[in-house]
């Protein structure tokens, strides 16, 4: 199962090299989002403290839906959905490769961002412990996700359709990273936000678990 | 062996596929005649566990249609669409559906370049499919089915976009096929003198004919027009 999934992960990252298109376009997103954002906290040096934290989540929440927009999309967009069905595969094994895809796409567009907007808005190397809720969240953010976007993949408008119906489900992920990041732009350390970052770990597992066993492709038909 | 009893699909645009009762022996060739919306596709997806049916059920070899990790490890299926990825290579699309079938790397090797020395596709190996003509498409969709050497091919509309020679030389290689039950849904009249295999045709999502075609005089053609009424 786990060769498999591997495999199906690979392609994708194959298909990825091959086009760059959704990479470069998170990337530039990112830069430009984080960029802007350091222009205006110049003018309003204040309230850096407050915002620099919700700024990230910003990004992180954009690119987490274009990538979750895209992660079965592209089978479908290419006819492969039916061929991926074909394979004498449980479903879980799609659901496991298309999650190891994305969530490495997520993480090494965060490894690359991340820097830049520490080093833009000219934060304290620190900093950086804000990349702990941020990974978790965006573990749930992928692991919950794939299976709305299975659940839209036919249907019309089906970008609009994920963001509308996971967001309920992913709304406690935000809040308590959220709050976990500004505490930790405001100077708090790993140990004062141990539980909130608790609460992520038991998000991930029990959400993960669900759409692990709920993820069936025999659904779409 | 394939056998089927009572397969219906309802869809909401209100077509269905009705009741279809077919047993299918095991090494049989069977051509599936009908009119664009016919069934034929829908027919062939639900052997192939693409989509579920409303009614009704089928086993393969024994295994029920719910069993659908059995029946896809025996089922190869050719699409119109083709089913590739087209900014991978041929080498890449065919190496990664080998791996999902669970081929170990060297059998998977040996078994891509023999398929695609078989279809001629040998120096298109490192080529991307979106550089393919239709006709190469079409070879290699044959080739995917055939990768992990399935007893059953199920072929929607294998011949289209080939080329004379290349549509021959395909029927020459099925045809060789003779451990295999091959199913060949088609909507062009591509009879052959002589041929003695099984046909079933479909009109309206009913089969209104099943069974061994002979000449008596008439053209194939005409034959079909008078029992699908169009």
């Amino acid at each position: 199962m786990i060769r498999k999934a591997l495999a199906l992960a690979y392609k994708d990252f194959q298909m990825e090299a091959g086009k760059r298109t959704l990479f470069t376009s998170l990337l530039f997103f990112s830069f430009m989002l984080i960029f802007l954002a350091s222009f205006t906290l110049t003018v309003y040096p204040e309230v850096k403290a407050a915002l620099s934290g919700l700024i990230y989540w910003l990004v992180l929440i954009s690119i987490a839906f274009q990538v979750l927009n895209r992660s079965l999309a592209s089978e479908e967009d290419f006819g492969c959905w039916d061929a991926l069905c074909l394979c004498p595969i449980s479903p879980r094994v799609i659901y496991l490769g298309k999650f190891i895809y994305n969530i490495l796409l997520l993480i090494i567009i965060e490894l690359i961002t991340f820097p830049a907007f520490v080093v833009f808005l000219n934060l304290k190397p620190t900093s950086f412990c804000m990349l702990i809720p941020i990974f978790l969240a965006s573990v749930g953010f992928v692991g919950v996700g794939l299976l709305f976007a299975l659940f839209s993949l036919k249907t019309a408008g089906r970008e609009l359709a994920i963001q509308v119906t996971v967001l309920p489900i992913l709304l406690p992920a935000l809040f308590i990273g959220l709050k976990a990041t500004l505490l930790l732009a405001a100077g708090a350390n790993i140990s004062d936000i141990w539980k909130l970052l608790l609460f992520l770990v038991l998000y991930d597992l029990l959400f993960i678990t669900i759409a692990c066993l709920v993820f069936d492709t025999t659904l779409v038909d | 062996m394939i056998v089927i009893n009572n397969l219906g699909k309802d869809f909401d645009t209100g077509f269905s596929l009705k009741d279809i009762n077919l047993v299918i022996e095991t090494g049989e060739k069977i051509k599936i005649f009908g009119p664009n919306g016919a069934g034929k596709t829908t027919f062939l997806r639900i052997l192939a566990c693409l989509s579920k049916p409303s009614r009704g059920s089928f086993t393969i070899f024994g295994y029920p249609h719910t069993e659908r990790i059995e029946i896809l490890k025996r089922i190869g299926l050719t699409a119109p669409s083709g089913h590739f990825y087209e900014l991978l290579t041929v080498y890449q699309n065919l190496e990664f559906y080998g791996k999902m079938y669970g081929l170990s790397r060297q059998e998977l090797g040996e078994r891509i370049k023999g398929l695609l020395k078989q279809f001629n596709l040998s120096e298109k190996e490192n080529t991307k499919v979106n550089q393919l003509s239709k006709g190469m498409k079409q070879r290699l969709a044959i080739i995917k089915a055939l990768l992990h050497d399935p007893p059953i091919l199920l072929l929607d509309e294998p011949f289209s976009g080939l080329d004379l020679d290349s549509a021959n030389s395909l029927k020459n290689y099925l045809n060789s096929l003779t451990d295999k039950t091959i199913i060949t849904a088609t909507h062009d009249f591509d009879w052959e003198e002589g041929e003695k295999n099984r046909i079933i045709i479909f009109d309206n999502g009913a089969v209104v004919f099943d069974g061994v075609w002979s000449e008596g005089g008439h053209s194939f053609k005409a034959f079909y027009k008078k029992v699908v009424g169009k």
